[in-house]
C-alpha cells in the first residue's frame, strides 16, 4: 500500500488561553484542544496528493494523552485513511529528543505491518512548544531526507518536487522518497470534513500503541527521566516595547515611520515614494 | 464639581462613524466608566440642553450610534462584570455593564474565569455554584458581530444567527438598571412593570399613559402593545428614551453538542428549494440552532474578500460549481438524535441536488467560529466594498433592508427579491436568516441612476413586506438609516412613538436624528 504518514499534535486552542493573574498559570478550563494547525498543513498537503492520486492513502500519528484520539478522529474526518494513537503513562513528560525517540519506533511498527511509506509529513512546529525540533528530529532517527518550511508539495517519480519557504527567498527542491517534509502555512486554507466523513470518523477506530506494544523503546530514554530538557522557570517575559511618537505633518510622518520600519527589516524594501 | 469630562472631538473623529459608514457631527465625546458618571454626565447635559448620542461598539448598521450634533457619551469603557446571583431554581444571572464585548463575555462564560476582586461574597459562591453545573451556560444571542457590546446589542434588541431557538437578545435579559433623560436612576426587573391597554406603571411612581392595541407595529417596541414588558420597551429603543447602566443576563443552559453544517447547492432555487425543506422536517431531540441563506452574489462576495483580507482566510476555498449554500446548526445532549437529524438532513440535500462533496460539517468550535465567520462576511464585505468605493472617489451608498417576514411568504418573496435584482442589473444579493422569516438585502449601487433604482427595489419590497403582515425593519435596528420605514407607519403608530420619546425626552436630547425624532 502506497501510504503518507502524517504526523499530528493536539494543543490547546493558544487563541482563547488567559494567564490567572492569581496564580500566574494558564487557565485551561474551558479551552478547547484543536489539532496543531501547521500539522493541518500537512494533512492537507497530502490529502491534495491524494486528489490527484486517488491509490494513496493518508495516515495520520499521534503521541500523547487518550483524549489526543479526538484530534485523530478530526484528521479521519477531514482526510486520513487511518489512525494511530502512541500513548503511554511512561511517555508522559518526554522532551522532543525523547518523543522523535518514540515516534521513529512508532513508524517503524507501522511500517512493519503497513510497508514503506512514501513520506513523513509534519507541521513545521507545534504552537504551544514552538520548538520546530520534532520533524528534523524524527527524520534523523529514522536516516531519512528531510525539508523543513515547505509550501506546497507535488509527488513526482521516485520522490517530490517541493516548494520551500526561507526568509529571503521560497526555493524549488526535489527530494527523493522516503522522506520528511515539515510544512508551514500555505496561501490556502486546509479543508473542511464533508458531512459524510465527520460522521463515520465519528465511528472509527484509532489504532493504539502503548509500551507494550512497542518493545524496543527503552524505558530509561523515554518520559521525564530519559528527557535531558529540563524546564527550570516559565513564566511572561516582562514586555519591553517603547513607544515613540512620530508628530510631525502626515506626509512627513509616514516616510519617517517606513524608513525606520526598513532599517529594522520589518517591511520590504520597495519603493520610496508616497503617495 | 462638574462630573462631565469632555474630550474635544477633533482626536475621536472616529466616533463620528459606525459600520453604517455614516459620517456624523458632534463637539465633544466623553468615555464614563461608572453609573454615577454617566448619570451626572446625563444631568449635566440635560440642564444644558445638549443633545447626546450613546454609544457601544459602533459595530451596527443602521447608524444609531452616530452622532448628529452635541456631545458622545461612549460606554465601552464602562465594561466590568459586576457580579452573578443563583435564584432557588438554579438560574443564573450575570450583572454585566453595557460596554462588555460579547466576545469577551462568552469567553469568560466558557472558562468560567471572571475577575471576582470586586465581587459580593454572594456573587462568588453564585459563581462556585456555576463552576459545578456540568451544562454550559452562556448568553446565546449571536450576532455574528462578535464585537458588539452587550448594551449595543441590547439597545437594538439583535438577534443573529441562532433567533430561530434563542430568540432576541432581550429575552435574555433579566434586568437593567436605566438612566433616564431627568437623570433619575431606575432599577427595571423583568415582570415587575408591564403595558396594559392604556399604560404602564414606572419605578418612579408615576404611570405613562399611552399604548398600542397592535401587537406589532414598523417602531417595533417604540409603540408598546399591551403585555409589553418595561425592559422590553427600552430595547429597541435604541438609546432615544435613556442610557441603560447596567445589564442583568439570564444565563442559558446549551446543548452538550453543536453541529455546523454547510450545504453548497448548484443555484439558489436548489438552495431554496433545501432550506424550505427542513422547514417542513421535524427533528426530535434536536433544536434547529439556525438556517441561514446566502445567495450567489453573497458567495461571490466573499470569496473575493476572503483573497483580500486576512481576517477571512480562514474560510476553505468554496467547493468548485456551487453558488449558493445553506448552512443548518443543530443542538442537542443526544448524539444519536443528532446523527439522525444530520441523515435526514442527506436525504432533502440529496433531493434538492446537492452531491455529498460539497458539505462541510464539524461540531468543534473552532470550526464553527469559521462557519459564523462566514455568515458574517457577507455584510462586512459589502461594508469594505462601500468604503473602497467611497476611497476611489466611486458612488459608495449602499441600500439594505432587513425585512422581518411571516415564514409561510419566505420562499415567494425570496424568488421576488432575485428576480427583481436580476432586472435591476444592480448588484445585489440575499442573504440570512431565512428559518426565522428575515432575509436581508443589500444592493451596491455604482452611480446615481443605479441608486435611485435600488432605492424604489427597496420602498416596494418594504411596502410588501408590510402588505404581507411583516416589517421592514427585522432586526438591525432602525436608527438613521431606515428612516424611510416611516413612509410605512399609520399615524397611529407615529403618534405613539412621538408620545413614548416626548414622555422620556421631552427635551429632545437622546439620540437625536433616530428614527422617532
Amino acid at each position: 500500500m502506497s501510504y503518507i504518514l502524517v504526523c499530528v499534535k493536539q494543543v490547546p486552542d493558544t487563541s482563547e488561553v488567559r494567564l490567572d493573574s492569581e496564580t500566574n498559570s494558564l487557565i485551561r478550563s474551558g479551552v478547547t484542544n484543536i489539532v496543531n494547525p501547521y500539522d493541518t498543513y500537512a494533512l492537507e498537503a497530502a490529502a491534495r496528493i491524494r486528489d490527484g492520486n486517488p491509490d494513496i492513502k493518508i495516515a495520520a500519528l499521534s503521541m500523547g494523552p487518550a483524549q489526543a484520539e479526538d484530534a485523530l478522529k478530526n484528521c479521519v474526518a477531514i482526510a486520513a485513511d487511518s489512525a494511530y494513537l502512541v500513548s503511554d503513562p511512561a511517555f508522559a513528560g518526554s522532551d522532543t529528543y525523547a518523543t522523535s525517540y518514540i515516534l521513529s519506533c512508532a513508524v517503524r511498527r507501522i511500517e512493519k505491518t503497513e510497508g514503506q511509506c512514501l513520506a513523513i509529513f509534519c507541521g513545521k512546529q507545534a504552537i504551544d512548544g514552538d520548538t520546530a525540533q520534532i520533524g528534523p528530529a524524527l527524520a534523523e532517527r529514522l536516516g531519512i531526507p528531510q525539508v523543513t518550511s515547505v509550501l506546497e508539495a507535488e509527488l513526482v517519480d521516485g520522490g517530490f518536487n517541493v516548494l520551500q519557504e526561507d526568509k529571503a527567498a521560497k526555493r524549488r527542491l526535489f527530494i527523493q522518497q522516503k522522506c520528511l517534509l515539515t510544512f508551514t502555512k500555505p496561501a490556502f486554507e486546509p479543508r473542511q470534513a464533508t458531512l459524510k466523513r465527520r460522521m463515520a470518523a465519528g465511528r472509527c477506530s484509532i489504532e493504539k500503541f502503548d509500551k507494550s506494544l512497542l518493545p524496543e523503546i527503552k524505558t530509561d530514554r523515554v518520559g521525564i527521566k530519559g528527557s535531558p530538557t529540563s524546564v527550570v522557570k516559565v513564566f511572561t517575559p516582562a514586555y519591553r516595547g517603547k513607544c515613540e511618537i512620530i508628530s510631525c505633518k502626515p506626509d512627513v510622518s509616514a516616510k519617517s515611520l517606513l524608513d525606520r520600519l526598513r532599517e529594522r527589516s520589518l517591511i520590504d524594501g520597495g519603493k520610496n515614494e508616497i503617495h | 464639581m462638574t462630573q462631565l469630562v469632555k474630550y474635544s472631538i477633533e482626536k475621536y473623529t472616529d466616533y463620528l462613524s459606525d459600520e453604517s459608514r455614516l459620517k456624523g457631527n458632534a463637539d465633544s465625546i466623553s468615555f464614563p466608566c461608572s453609573a454615577d458618571e454617566v448619570c451626572g454626565q446625563i444631568k449635566e447635559l440635560s440642564q444644558a440642553g445638549i443633545p447626546v448620542t450613546i454609544q457601544g461598539a459602533r459595530t451596527g448598521i443602521s447608524g444609531a450610534a452616530v452622532p448628529v450634533c452635541g456631545h458622545i457619551i461612549n460606554m465601552s469603557r464602562f465594561n466590568r462584570i459586576i457580579g452573578m446571583t443563583c435564584d432557588s431554581e438554579g438560574s443564573f444571572y450575570l450583572k454585566v455593564e453595557p460596554g462588555v464585548i460579547l466576545s469577551d463575555l462568552n469567553s469568560r462564560l466558557n472558562m468560567r474565569s471572571f475577575d471576582t476582586t470586586q465581587w459580593s461574597e454572594e456573587s462568588r459562591e453564585a459563581l462556585k455554584k456555576l463552576r459545578t453545573n456540568k451544562k454550559r451556560m452562556l448568553f446565546p444571542p449571536n450576532p455574528t458581530e462578535k464585537s458588539a457590546t452587550v448594551g449595543g446589542m441590547f439597545s437594538c434588541n439583535s438577534k443573529g444567527i441562532n433567533s430561530l431557538t434563542y430568540g432576541a437578545a432581550a429575552n435574555h435579559v433579566h434586568a437593567i438598571d436605566v438612566c433616564i433623560p431627568n437623570g433619575e436612576l431606575w432599577t427595571i426587573e423583568r415582570g415587575r412593570y408591564v403595558f396594559d391597554d392604556k399604560g404602564c406603571d414606572l419605578p418612579n411612581g408615576k404611570r405613562i399613559e399611552v399604548c398600542n392595541a397592535k401587537p406589532s407595529s414598523v417602531y417595533g417596541s417604540m409603540n408598546p402593545h399591551p403585555g409589553l414588558d418595561l425592559i422590553d420597551l427600552f430595547a429597541g429603543a435604541e438609546g432615544m428614551i435613556g442610557a441603560v447602566l447596567s445589564l442583568s443576563l439570564k444565563l442559558c443552559p446549551m446543548g452538550e453538542n453543536t453541529w455546523g453544517i454547510m450545504f453548497f447547492l448548484k443555484d439558489w432555487q436548489s438552495a431554496d428549494q433545501f432550506a424550505a425543506s427542513i422547514m417542513k422536517q421535524k427533528f426530535t431531540g434536536v433544536l434547529l440552532g439556525a438556517l441561514e441563506f446566502f445567495d450567489s452574489e453573497a458567495l461571490r462576495l466573499v470569496d473575493e474578500m476572503k483573497r483580500k483580507s486576512n481576517n477571512l482566510r480562514s474560510i476553505p476555498d468554496f467547493p468548485k460549481e456551487t453558488n449558493a449554500a445553506v448552512y443548518v446548526e443543530l443542538e442537542g445532549d443526544d448524539e444519536e438524535a443528532i446523527e439522525e437529524a444530520m441523515l435526514s438532513l442527506m436525504v432533502l440535500y440529496d433531493i434538492s441536488g446537492g452531491e455529498e462533496n460539497n458539505t462541510w460539517a464539524s461540531s468543534y468550535e473552532k470550526d464553527l467560529e469559521m462557519f459564523r465567520l462566514m455568515r458574517h462576511a457577507v455584510p462586512e464585505s459589502v461594508n469594505t466594498v462601500a468604503a473602497e468605493s467611497a476611497l476611489n472617489g466611486f458612488w459608495s451608498e449602499r441600500v439594505s433592508l432587513d425585512c422581518q417576514l411571516p415564514v409561510s411568504v419566505v420562499h415567494e418573496m425570496l424568488c421576488r427579491y432575485e428576480a427583481d435584482i436580476e432586472k435591476s442589473f444592480v448588484r445585489g444579493m440575499v442573504f440570512g436568516h431565512y428559518g426565522d422569516g428575515r432575509l436581508h438585502l443589500e444592493l451596491l449601487p455604482k452611480n446615481e441612476t443605479e441608486y435611485s433604482r435600488a432605492r424604489e427595489l427597496v420602498m416596494a419590497w418594504s411596502e410588501n413586506a408590510v402588505s404581507c403582515g411583516g416589517t421592514p425593519a427585522g432586526e438591525n435596528g432602525i436608527g438613521k438609516i431606515k428612516k424611510y420605514i416611516n413612509a410605512f407607519a399609520d399615524s397611529d403608530s407615529v403618534s405613539v412613538a412621538k408620545k413614548v420619546k416626548n414622555y422620556f425626552d421631552p427635551q429632545f436630547l437622546f439620540n437625536p436624528g433616530n428614527f422617532s425624532t
